[in-house]
């Protein structure tokens, strides 16, 4: 039983399940509920959550800036803040936020669950479901960029800070500006990166044969 | 008046926890730095020398602040600075990244320079900002690329920015990972003026190189070894030192 548990065909499923609910509920108390309930996968597993949430302080900085342009911006349905005749915050802007806010943190929980698995245990479990290896290869290769992405916006995150930025001396505007700011060689580099990877595997000739031998 | 490490040890964090099966290796343990005294003073350059995997970029990190160490002090000109947030060290310290396009993130060369300045000062000190900015940009031979996208420019160009971008600040001391890598002998030319220049300008550099065009620029020279960081010795007086 305990064996099954851990194997990383289960948390797979679980993995599935748990962010399928998410893209598709969208009652905040139900994504809530969902949002526990992978914490403590997450932690029934093994996964440091303080650690976890230390590394990605930044991006949940980011996720706040996302929410807060939401609420900015979304104005129908009731209000909730009106000042001087103007409304602020409305139900609906507040709803997405949180909406979106959980979905996130769901994913990245699910992430969580997900690298409790050593990435020789994920192929192997993807290949045994008898999987097309076209896709068990795109999954292995998200998964083994995702580290070294994390380490740019680490980097650059440094590199910001190291040019005398304080981001608990800046204003709350300048702060989401700064954090926009880390968004961008990440993108840049996930382009660039699939774009040579994409060139590497075709010179070595992935995908001329319809079978492969290590099934 | 240094840049200063004392009883240092730094070790890698575990990685995350694995399910063991039976039939997996052991997890090695993970690596560990340990540096008992190094000082870079101003007006001084500095040189880490050592294989690939021995420590050299990790060593950067802890100058830089990047890194904490778990035991011993980092101190820059008296002050013990371990553990303080990054942009205390940033004032003092400026640091080159191995790989420059970690440190680019503006959409243009321009402001790449400026962004950083923007969101720190009032803005009638923007002017000025400005004006530091381009001379930066015709020091480093950088002005006709003002308008392009940092991210797109070749390796050697994002180098030359990285560098333009961390002196904006000027900082007292630099440290440099492998900052000829990739370059062409020209630009290795220009960057070994720039680092004189810096140097008797008072700067204090540690540079982190395996070029035997820059090892001549410098006073001194360190090795790390499987993550000791070992002999501090003059190259003057031992030139051959560390020499495969
Ligand atoms: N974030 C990390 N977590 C765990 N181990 C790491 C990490 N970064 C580096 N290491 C390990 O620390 C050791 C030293 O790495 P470091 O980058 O300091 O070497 P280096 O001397 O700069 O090498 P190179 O000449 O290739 O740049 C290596 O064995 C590396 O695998
Ligand atoms: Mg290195």
């Amino acid at each position: 039983m305990k064996r099954l548990l851990r194997d990383a065909r289960t948390k797979m499923a679980l993995v599935t399940l748990l962010t399928t609910g998410a893209v598709v509920i969208a009652q905040l108390g139900a994504l809530a509920l969902i949002l526990l309930l992978s914490l403590v996968a997450a932690g029934a597993y093994g996964a440091s959550l303080p650690r976890m949430l230390r590394r990605w302080r930044a991006i949940l900085w980011l996720l706040g800036v996302v929410a807060l342009f939401q609420i900015a911006f979304l104005r129908t349905g009731r209000a909730l803040l009106t000042l001087a005749g103007v409304m602020l915050v409305s139900s609906d802007g507040l709803r997405v936020a949180g909406q979106v806010s959980v979905r996130y943190l769901i994913i990245m929980a699910a992430a969580l669950i997900m690298s409790t698995s050593s990435a020789r245990d994920v192929t192997q479990a993807l290949t045994r479901l008898r999987l097309p290896t076209t896709f068990v290869f795109m999954v292995i290769v998200t998964v083994q960029f995702i580290p070294r992405f994390a380490q740019l916006f680490r980097d650059s995150l440094a590199a910001m800070q190291l040019r005398g930025l304080d981001f608990r001396r800046i204003s709350l505007i300048k702060r989401a500006r700064a954090y926009l700011y880390l968004i961008f060689p990440v993108i840049a580099a996930a382009l660039i990166a699939a774009q040579d990877l994409a060139i590497a595997m075709e010179t070595r000739g992935f995908g001329a044969y319809k079978k492969r031998s290590a099934r | 008046m240094a840049l200063k490490l004392s009883k240092v040890c730094y070790r890698y964090p575990e990685s995350a926890p694995q399910q063991s099966r039976a039939g997996d290796l052991a997890t090695p343990s993970p690596f560990t730095l340990r540096c008992d005294s190094l000082e870079i003073e101003p007006a001084t350059m500095v040189c880490v020398t050592g294989a690939n995997g021995s420590g050299k970029s990790t060593l950067s990190r802890l100058l830089c602040g990047i890194l904490t160490p778990q035991a011993g002090a980092v101190l820059i000109d008296g002050d013990d600075l371990t553990g303080a947030p990054l942009a205390a060290f940033g004032r003092r310290v400026g640091y080159v990244f191995q790989e420059p396009a970690h440190q680019l993130f503006a959409t243009t060369v321009i402001e790449e320079l400026t962004c950083i300045g923007q969101l720190t000062t009032a803005r009638r000190e923007h002017p000025c900002l400005q004006q530091r900015a381009e001379a930066l940009l015709r020091r480093f031979n950088l002005s006709d690329l003002r308008e392009r996208s940092p991210q797109r420019l070749s390796h050697g160009e994002q180098q030359r920015l990285a560098l333009a971008a961390v002196l904006m600040q000027e900082p007292r001391y630099l440290v440099l990972d492998e900052p000829s890598s990739g370059l062409d002998a020209a630009s290795v030319e220009f960057l070994c003026q720039l680092l004189n220049e810096l140097c008797q300008q008072g700067a204090g550099c540690c540079v982190i190189t395996h070029d035997p065009r820059l090892r001549p620029l410098c006073g001194r020279e360190v090795t790390t070894v499987a993550g000791e960081v070992c002999c501090s010795t003059p190259t003057a007086a031992c030139p051959d030192k560390a020499r495969p």
